[in-house]
């Protein structure tokens, strides 16, 4: 099986490293756009990946530290073929967003706890959704299809 | 995002604009339980031009449909993009909410008398 993560077309991969600040979450946006806009991702690519990564990341930021330091959380955008795959990784404490119970989506707007709907809008959004704890970091990984947008126009793209 | 008030007999009517995420919820949030205080309880949100929605923007209508329970208002949602009503499909929102094509048509569920 070959590595999604690696290869040669820098376009079509890209790190943004966050700093546990709720401040970050624009710079978070302006970035997702780009990386959209230059891959030709389509609009909805483009608001599954920002809403799963937002949801992710603020709930990193608002529940997953208590020592008040400063952390990096790296976001990792990898476009294979025809998925897209990103990658969460932190250093806060251990959460398998997986083990959260989904949210009750028939009870009456009264009965409805406020909040608690990220993560199930993270299931729902992609394809694929693991999680890992490798040491002392969290590590989120999803996968979406984005279908033919995602291939590249140029003609110069793979081993010929 | 932006928010613009339109205001008619009947309702009151916010057309949002951009992004309804983690940076904006709070603003818009404040922006319609103050409508409510107010006594403004016949609400329209219109998001025609609303690019992207996030949980915390979600939870803003949740937040804004219990607290218009007790006094009897009324809120409708118009012109959702595709992709913006398949966060409200997904999210369960739905059937919670009342959401039309039309602004016209959200304005005339929001005047409907009391059943």
């Amino acid at each position: 099986m070959s590595n999604p993560w690696h290869h040669e077309d820098d376009r079509r991969m890209h790190v943004i490293e966050l700093k546990n600040d709720l401040g970050e979450l624009p710079r978070l946006a302006d970035e997702l756009q780009a990386f959209a806009a230059a891959n030709g991702l389509p609009d909805a690519a483009l608001l599954a990946m920002n809403l799963a990564l937002e949801e992710l990341v603020t709930n990193t930021i608002s529940y997953g530290y208590a020592d008040g330091q400063a952390h990096v959380i790296a976001v990792s955008l990898n476009i294979d073929g025809p998925d897209l795959h990103l990658r969460v990784e932190d250093d806060a404490r251990p959460f398998n967003p997986l083990e959260l119970a989904a949210p009750n989506l028939d009870a009456p707007i009264a009965e409805r706890p406020i909040g608690g709907l990220g993560i199930h809008l993270v299931r729902s959004m992609m394809d694929d959704v693991s999680y890992e704890r490798a040491g002392s970091r969290n590590v989120v990984s999803m996968r979406k299809r984005v279908a033919d947008a995602a291939s590249p126009k140029d003609k110069h793209h793979g081993h010929h | 995002m932006d928010i613009t008030e339109d205001r008619s007999p009947n309702a009151v009517t916010l057309i949002l604009s951009g992004r309804l995420d983690g940076t904006s919820s709070s603003a818009f949030e404040s922006r319609v339980l103050g409508y409510i205080e107010a006594g403004d309880t016949r609400l329209i949100i219109d998001m025609a031009e609303l690019a992207y929605i996030s949980s915390v923007g979600l939870r803003v209508f949740l937040v804004a449909a219990k607290r218009l329970k007790p006094v009897d208002g009324r809120l409708a949602l118009c012109a959702l993009r595709p992709s913006i009503a398949q966060v409200f499909e997904i999210a369960g929102f739905s059937s919670m909410f009342t959401i039309t094509d039309t602004r016209d048509e959200a304005e005339a569920a929001v005047s409907a008398p009391a059943r």
